[in-house]
């Protein structure tokens, strides 16, 4: 019986920690950081949010799996890369700009039981210009996609769909009209 | 491999019992090559900045993605179409990007359900189609032209004999990079013939050619 739970744990340990690869840039991203002219920006703090669970920035479970960010780092660490690449992309990336985005994760959330999954991420974006604040707003994403009872199915479904909510949620605040105003 | 070929590996994972699984890969024949007389020349190629993403089932698919994209930039840039290929922006401010979705067959679990309580016995076949879009945004506010291509893999599991018509590959693998290889040589040539790609010369014929093709949006 000890036999058969070392084994079970040992199979539970082996399938249960999936890393983010890094993020990539999107062509609609892209398209609107320069049809809506948005200024070079630079990258300030990004951090969590003092609603977020403790530990929900490190590692999100998707059933029996655990998604952590790249390298060790944080998810509100990967919403900046993802805002990152998103500038460098655009070449709207400027460490020397006045104007400066910041970010706290205010929700990463995901659901894979039942027939749906459903996922959500949320940020409070702040933009200082010169050191003032000219944008202060949360926003928050969602998505939702049929369940598959497999697992092996499942978990790289849902774990595809969470991460495609981080350019979802940096394409919320290009299209928020305050953000394309103070940004402009 | 198998997270780019998903019908078939899903299919398999539910015949676990079986232990003497075969998989057979067939290339569907209707997208086929882009003929040598349809492939539109440049006559000044231009630099371009690519995007690409790989997609399962319409979600973005990181893994794959980074798995690919070296091999996707080389089939750009080997395409003879543009100067130089950049992740970064280039100074004609044109940026191309290329998204390959795969879209298996909706009860491939099923299907391997069957096929693993006969031992392999009832064959199994299950496809996994792929859906390939370039979006081209010349540079300079001039309208984006976008292409969309369709191709599948046809995967006999277990005994049985393929479909007819389908030319079969030697393993998954090859099988998966003759579709990207197909895809990507139309979606560029869709791109390339169309009136508002820069530096394209028109070719005779070759509007002609596909099933899917150019727009400008």
């Amino acid at each position: 019986m000890r036999n058969l739970v070392a084994v079970i744990c040992l199979c539970v340990v082996a399938a249960c920690a999936t890393q983010l690869p890094a993020p990539v840039s999107t062509f609609d991203n892209i398209q609107q950081l320069r049809a809506q002219d948005i200024a070079p920006l630079k990258l300030g703090d990004f951090g969590p949010g003092a609603a977020l669970p403790e530990g929900r920035d490190r590692g999100l479970a998707f059933r029996a799996d655990t998604l952590h960010p790249p390298n060790g780092g944080t998810f509100s660490g990967y919403l900046r890369e993802t805002v990152s690449a998103e500038l460098v992309a655009a070449g709207k990336l400027d460490p020397n700009s006045q104007r400066v985005l910041s970010a706290q994760l205010t929700r990463s959330e995901a659901s894979t039981f039942g027939a749906e999954s459903h996922g959500q991420l949320g940020a409070r974006f702040q933009l200082t210009n010169g050191g003032a604040v000219v944008f202060d707003k949360e926003l928050v994403v969602e998505d939702s996609w049929p369940s598959a009872f497999m697992g092996a199915t499942a978990i790289p479904d849902a774990e595809n769909h969470y991460s495609g909510l981080y350019p979802k949620l940096f394409a919320a605040l290009l299209a928020d009209p305050d953000f394309r105003a103070a940004a402009h | 491999m198998k997270k780019l070929i998903f019908a078939p590996a899903l299919l398999a994972l539910t015949m676990l019992v079986s232990g003497c699984l075969t998989i057979t890969p067939y290339v569907d024949p209707t997208l086929g090559d882009v003929p040598a007389a349809q492939h539109v020349t440049v006559a000044s190629p231009q630099p371009v900045q690519l995007i690409f993403e790989f997609q399962s089932k319409d979600a973005i698919n990181r893994r794959a993605t980074n798995l690919l994209e070296q091999q996707v930039t080389e089939a750009v840039q080997s395409s003879g179409l543009f100067s130089q290929v950049s992740t970064t922006p280039v100074p004609n401010g044109a940026l191309l990007s290329i998204t390959i979705d795969n879209v298996p067959e909706a009860d491939a679990a099923s299907k391997g359900f069957a096929t693993g309580l006969t031992f392999g016995l009832a064959g199994s076949t299950v496809t996994d189609y792929y859906v390939g879009t370039a979006h081209y945004a010349p540079g300079g506010g001039a309208p984006v032209i976008t292409a969309q291509e369709r191709h599948s893999i046809h995967s006999v599991v277990g005994a049985g004999s393929g479909p007819p018509g389908m030319v079969r590959s030697q393993n998954l693998e090859a099988a998966f990079h003759q579709v990207l290889h197909q895809l990507l040589d139309h979606l560029l040539n869709d791109v390339a013939r169309d009136p508002g790609f820069a530096g394209a010369s028109a070719t005779p014929g070759a509007a002609q050619n596909g099933s899917g093709g150019a727009r400008m949006m």
